[in-house]
């Protein structure tokens, strides 16, 4: 991780310490590209030599966002588990705000970093698809796993499989079908 | 991640589903194994899959899901992606300069190889788009085939790298507009419609005959760059034929499919394409049908107001006749648009080659600057990347930078057709391989080479071998200094000395190609044997000669009234009546500047062109222009000795003699084969300047014995120094050769040089014992 963005990332978490919400909109980007960066170390077999501090940085927005006690690092699969996650939060978030500011209620108007922009081509629903993502943890929690790496962490289905431990027929079949029951889920969650 | 203990708690609001985590596992294992099968024997599987109606209903429902099209990308992209690359920012050696398209493939930018200097295209690849395990390794092998591509109506590949986790290629970088924003409502007159639709037609013939389809043909596909030429971009979605035909085909088509509705509109999709079945050339050859309908009308054959609309009309409909819409095309050219658009490949040309010969019967005489390259077995010059011992980085650098630099070099010889490889291939050097290689790209000449260093000297051997025969057309080693501050000087040096040797005019391969060629029926030559059969003439420089090769340039370009080669070598071959007076016509310099504007107008940037425009100006006395041209020919192919050499002689007997003089030096240093006639500027220089001693040595290395200006050199230079006897045996070789010479003297002479270097020679020749009668006017001058 580059002193820069590290510098960068404890500032935000200071100023979102103290109630600056913006400060989180502003962390998606950052903690974003240093999990991309990240990961692509470790799926490499690079040395990780910020790691510590990147997970520690990581560890810090992570229990900010969710309130839970602290999580161990286990290994890297645990990291980037962890790591997509967090981004799932934050994403989700911001989309419920967003949601919550059409309807008027007077939420601030979040810009996310120029740097980043959401995919194109893509209407979907993060609300919708993160109540789908929870049901479908329940009935294949393996399957949540990967959309969440695959989604909200950016992994290939070449670094899915490397961090979940499977071969990559076996996530690209998870992939595949897991996919479809998210899809009908998103279906009938619209016409509702 | 192993634990989810610390994470936050599903909330469970409803489960209506079916689905439990108890019979998911049964209901996902059957899903998968459907889907893995094509969509119409999805049914028949469930049917024979043995499972309960309850779960049956509810995999039916989950394939629906699937099948959905708007299912194709679904979630296929992370939530969160970089943008696009800023300008200015670094990719790899690359430096991003500008962003100057986006596409369903993928945006594009401009941008600089710091390590070579030049300005190219990177096209970064849709995150996600080589996520999938299986498309990396293929897209890999595509991309190889895709640099083995180097035809002019084709936008070159050049690498497909990574960095930084983006994918991208890098290829050549071409600047000019697209055809779609070029066709006016109306449509093109039919002379740019036949044009353009050959050049499209020839790239795709090239693609076919390496087993490549381009599958997104389109007018927005196809460039028309700066210079005219049309040049045919996104092979992109390209895939091997052979590899669709494959065992996986369902598999390959399907995902083919998939690409298709991302990259947008089906309106250029053949009705093969649309219903997800296996493809082959013949698509493009549809594709191409609705380009050249579009171009003759301009409007496009099929329309809808969505994407099924449109898909199904392609399907469907029958194409209003573009008769109706163009009364003024040929009946020959509407029957080619509408052969094409058939809806069964079966009915459509077989070949893209055979449509190429159905436009041919159009206009006998209007094959494009491209389609001057057609037929023959294709004279192809493959460069392998040099090899290397050792490991040092600037040794390695210096065998990637001088490879690159060949291909570059080559490339400027426009009647050479060069396969660069890209540099992630490594071939192992034995001829045998030679000979595979040359197999499989299909290249006629394989040129390779290795750098071998020593301490501080660095041995370069090169050779080009003709693949068919594994012969060694030539092989050449170069010693140099070596040490990496002259790194660059090295190649500097030696590169444009082997680009020279093999590919100008007196280079390795125009000879071997001509001699190749001088057999052949000269009416069965293609326009572009033609020129390279013109060769023979230079070193041979005898009226039969003369007359076969201008004979095929004048069938060429009839044939190929684009043809910029065809326009420039019969230029200069109608200058060679007057020079040498070879089976002369009327008015020789007059028709050389006409055949020189030809080409001048089909490639203004072709070397050629400017070389025979420089010569027919120079003859024509217009000293400005012609020195502009000349210095313009020199400077867009500075490897190109022969030209130097030409010109060089011209500009210093137009007064600059030490330019011409320094020219002609660099041209016998940069091709050791060159003939004797390199040497006369040095010769006249010294001439004039009185310094006949260094005359003499000059004029002994000359050595061309059928040529009268050897003699006429020998005789002046030796009667000029006293030597009587050696002057009069100089003057009867040249009476043997020019019997006219006493009279024709004054004209011959006059042709080339000024008056005060004329009288002077005359001089010369009197005192060599050969009276010349004064011209009307001329003055008399003591030497």
């Amino acid at each position: 991780m580059s002193a820069d963005s590290s510098t960068r990332i404890n500032r935000l978490l200071a100023d979102w310490g103290q109630g600056n919400e913006e400060a989180r909109e502003a962390l998606i980007p950052v903690v974003y590209n240093e999990l991309r960066r990240q990961a692509r170390r470790y799926l490499r077999g690079e040395r990780p030599d910020h790691t510590l501090e990147s997970a520690a940085l990581v560890n810090e927005a992570y229990l900010r966002l969710v309130h839970q006690g602290t999580p161990q690092w286990q290994n890297r699969a645990h990291f980037f588990g962890v790591a997509a996650q967090l981004m799932r939060h934050i994403l989700v978030d911001h989309a419920r705000n967003r949601l919550a500011a059409k309807r008027g209620a007077g939420a601030p108007k979040l810009a996310l970093d120029p740097d980043l922009v959401p995919a194109q081509n893509q209407e979907i629903d993060l609300v919708a698809l993160d109540d789908a993502l929870e049901k479908l943890a329940v009935i294949d929690p393996q399957q949540g796993r990967l959309i969440e790496l695959r989604f909200f962490g950016g992994l290939s289905i070449e670094e899915a499989a490397v961090v979940l431990g499977n071969s990559p027929a076996t996530v690209k079949r998870e992939w595949v079908t897991a996919r479809a029951w998210l899809r009908r889920e998103l279906k009938r969650y619209a016409t509702k | 991640m192993g634990d989810r203990s610390g994470l936050a708690a599903p909330r469970i609001k409803e489960v209506r589903n079916k689905v439990t985590s108890e019979n998911w596992q049964e209901v996902k294992d059957v899903l998968a194994a459907a889907l893995e099968r094509p969509a119409a024997e999805r049914q028949s599987y469930l049917d024979q899959a043995g499972i309960r109606p309850e779960l049956r209903r509810e995999v039916e429902s989950l394939i629906a899901a699937h099948e959905e099209q708007s299912q194709s990308d679904f979630l296929g992209q992370p939530a969160l992606q970089p943008k696009e690359l800023a300008i200015g920012s670094r990719l790899a050696t690359y430096e991003i300069l500008a962003r100057i398209g986006a596409g369903g493939m993928g945006d594009v930018y401009q941008a600089l190889d710091t390590r070579l200097g030049r300005r190219l295209a990177i096209k970064v690849l849709p995150t996600g788009f080589l996520d999938d395990t299986a498309r990396l390794p293929r897209f890999q092998r595509e991309a190889r085939m895709l640099a083995s591509l180097n035809h002019p109506n084709i936008v070159t590949i050049y690498t497909f790298e990574e960095a930084g986790g983006v994918h991208f290629l890098t290829m050549e970088l071409v600047e000019g507009r697209p055809l779609s924003r070029m066709i006016p409502a109306g449509g093109l007159p039919v002379n740019q419609l036949l044009e353009y639709t050959t050049a499209i037609a020839e790239a795709l013939a090239a693609a076919h005959g390496k087993g490549i389809a381009h599958r997104d043909l389109k007018p927005a596909n196809v460039m028309v760059a700066e210079n005219g030429r049309i040049k045919v971009l996104d092979f992109g979605l390209a895939k091997e034929i052979h590899e669709a035909n494959a065992a996986d085909a369902p598999h390959a088509t399907a995902e083919y499919t998939k690409i298709g509705v991302i990259v947008g509109t089906p309106a250029y999709m053949s009705p093969e394409q649309l219903e997800g079945r296996i493809v082959d050339h013949r698509t493009d050859i549809f594709s191409l049908g609705i380009v050249m309908y579009e171009m003759a009308t301009g409007q496009r054959p099929f329309l809808g107001r969505s994407s099924a609309e449109l898909a199904a009309a392609i399907l469907r409909d029958a194409v209003r006749p573009v008769s109706e819409l163009r009364p003024d095309l040929p009946d020959n050219l509407v029957q080619v648009i509408h052969r094409c658009l058939e809806k069964s490949a079966n009915e459509r040309f077989p070949s893209v080659r055979e449509l190429i010969d159905a436009l041919c019967g159009v206009a006998p005489a209007k094959p494009s600057d491209a389609g001057a390259v057609r037929g023959g077995d294709g004279f192809w010059v493959a460069v392998l990347p040099f090899g290397h011992s050792g490991a040092s980085p600037e040794i390695t650098a210096l065998a990637e930078g001088m490879t690159e630099d060949i291909v570059t070099g080559l490339s400027r010889f426009s009647y050479l057709r060069v396969i660069a490889r890209s540099s992630t291939l490594r071939y192992a050097h034995s001829v045998a391989d030679v000979r595979a290689v040359g197999r499989e790209l299909g290249a006629r000449y394989v040129m390779e080479g290795s750098l071998r260093q020593a301490g501080s000297r660095l041995r370069i051997a090169v050779q080009l071998i003709e693949a068919s025969s594994g012969s060694h057309l030539w092989a050449e080693t170069y010693h140099c200094k070596f040490s990496v501050e002259e790194i660059f000087a090295v190649q500097d040096d030696i590169v444009p000395q082997i680009v020279s040797t093999v590919a100008d005019t007196y280079g390795v391969l125009p000879h071997t190609m001509s001699e190749a060629l001088r057999n052949r029926d000269p009416a069965e030559l293609s326009p572009y044997e033609a020129v390279l059969r013109s060769f023979a003439h230079f070193p041979r420089l005898s009226a039969e000669e003369h007359a076969a090769a201008r004979a095929g340039l004048e069938r060429a370009v009839q044939r190929a009234p684009e043809y910029a080669d065809g326009w420039a070598m019969l230029s200069m071959l109608i200058r060679e009546e007057y020079t040498h007076g070879f089976n002369p016509q009327p008015d020789p310099i007059g028709r050389a500047l006409a055949a020189a504007r030809r080409a001048i107008e089909a490639a203004p940037s072709n070397h050629l062109a400017c070389h025979a425009l420089a010569s027919a100006l120079f003859f024509r006395r217009e000293s400005q222009a012609f020195r502009n041209s000349a210095e313009r020919a020199i400077a867009l192919n500075p490897m190109d000795g022969f030209t130097s050499a030409y010109l060089g002689f011209l500009i210093a007997y137009s007064g600059d003699w030490e330019r011409g003089c320094a020219l002609a030096e660099r041209a016998r240093k940069l091709n050791p084969h060159y003939p004797g006639w390199y040497w006369f500027p040095s010769f006249f220089d010294a001439y004039r300047k009185s310094d006949y001693r260094a005359a003499l040595d000059v004029a002994l290395k000359i050595n061309m014995p059928g040529f009268w200006r050897t003699h006429l050199a020998l005789a002046t230079s030796y009667a000029q120094l006293g030597e009587q006897d050696a002057a009069r045996r100089a003057v009867r070789d040249l009476l043997n050769i020019r019997p006219d010479f006493a009279t024709a003297a004054h004209e011959e002479l006059g042709k080339w040089w000024d008056a005060d270097l004329v009288e002077h020679l005359i001089d010369g020749l009197g005192k060599a014992g050969l009276e010349i009668a004064p011209a009307p006017g001329s003055r008399s001058k003591n030497y």
